[in-house]
């Protein structure tokens, strides 16, 4: 039982990449700039937006992260197609 | 290089159609036309891909005076590729290359990255690889377009 590749499972993916990429890069910055408090309000703001955009894409494709940090439904739905790659 | 992906991804929707008429099973039939559907965006996005840069190819070997140095993207305000001419002996067994570039990205002159810098929005950010204009280092094959 696989996961068709819609025009709406790209989008909502880009979506949470750009929120997550922009997260990773202001973490790499917060590493060396411990007191900017402009930057860590936007890393705050952008963690919740990629909480709500994570919850969202899960609702609809399954689990994105593995050992517990995404909810599973039945039947088990993490080695379920298509891999990362195949998308 | 199209025309191969074209002809690839004809050839994965052929297939796809050939599996949808050998197998007439109930989860073959589901998953074939799954894989009919993911062919279908496949052809798509191959229609659609954007055209790498072709302006530093281009301009290799003008070296206009806006910096003293020769650089070989001038029609970019990054002026990161920078031409030099190597010495060329008389003894080489192949021609040798004329021109030689090397990349001096911008974090080789910010060693502390300042505080409040102008951000690209997110999705550009996602693209470009870095989330500050600041920062950006463009990254281009020298020998495939």
């Amino acid at each position: 039982m696989s996961i068709v590749l819609d025009e709406q499972y790209y989008s909502k993916l880009e979506e949470l990449q750009a929120i997550s990429f922009a997260l990773v890069e202001l973490t790499l910055y917060l590493d060396t700039h411990p007191h900017d408090a402009q930057a860590i309000q936007q890393f705050n703001q952008l963690a919740m937006q990629q909480h709500q955009c994570r919850q969202a894409f899960e609702s609809l494709y399954g689990p994105t992260l593995q050992f517990g940090n995404s909810f599973s439904n039945y039947p088990w739905q993490w080695s379920q197609s298509p891999w990362p790659w195949q998308v | 290089m199209t025309t191969e992906s074209n002809d690839r991804v004809e050839s994965n929707a052929s297939m796809a159609a050939q599996a949808i008429n050998s197998v007439p099973n109930a989860a073959n039939v589901a998953h074939a036309e799954a894989n009919a559907a993911n062919a279908e965006n496949v052809a798509a996005a191959a229609n659609n891909a954007p055209m790498p840069n072709m302006a530093p190819v281009e301009n290799m070997a003008i070296g206009k005076e806006n910096t003293g140095y020769k650089t070989a993207n001038n029609t970019n305000p990054l002026n990161q590729v920078h031409v030099y001419e190597p010495f060329i002996g008389p003894c080489d067994p192949c021609p040798p290359m004329k021109l030689k570039t090397y990349v001096l990205p911008p974090h080789l002159f910010i060693p502390y990255q300042p505080q409040g810098l102008p951000q690209y929005p997110i999705h550009e950010a996602l693209r470009r690889g870095t989330l500050w204009p600041a920062l950006f280092s463009s990254y281009q094959s020298r020998y495939y377009l």
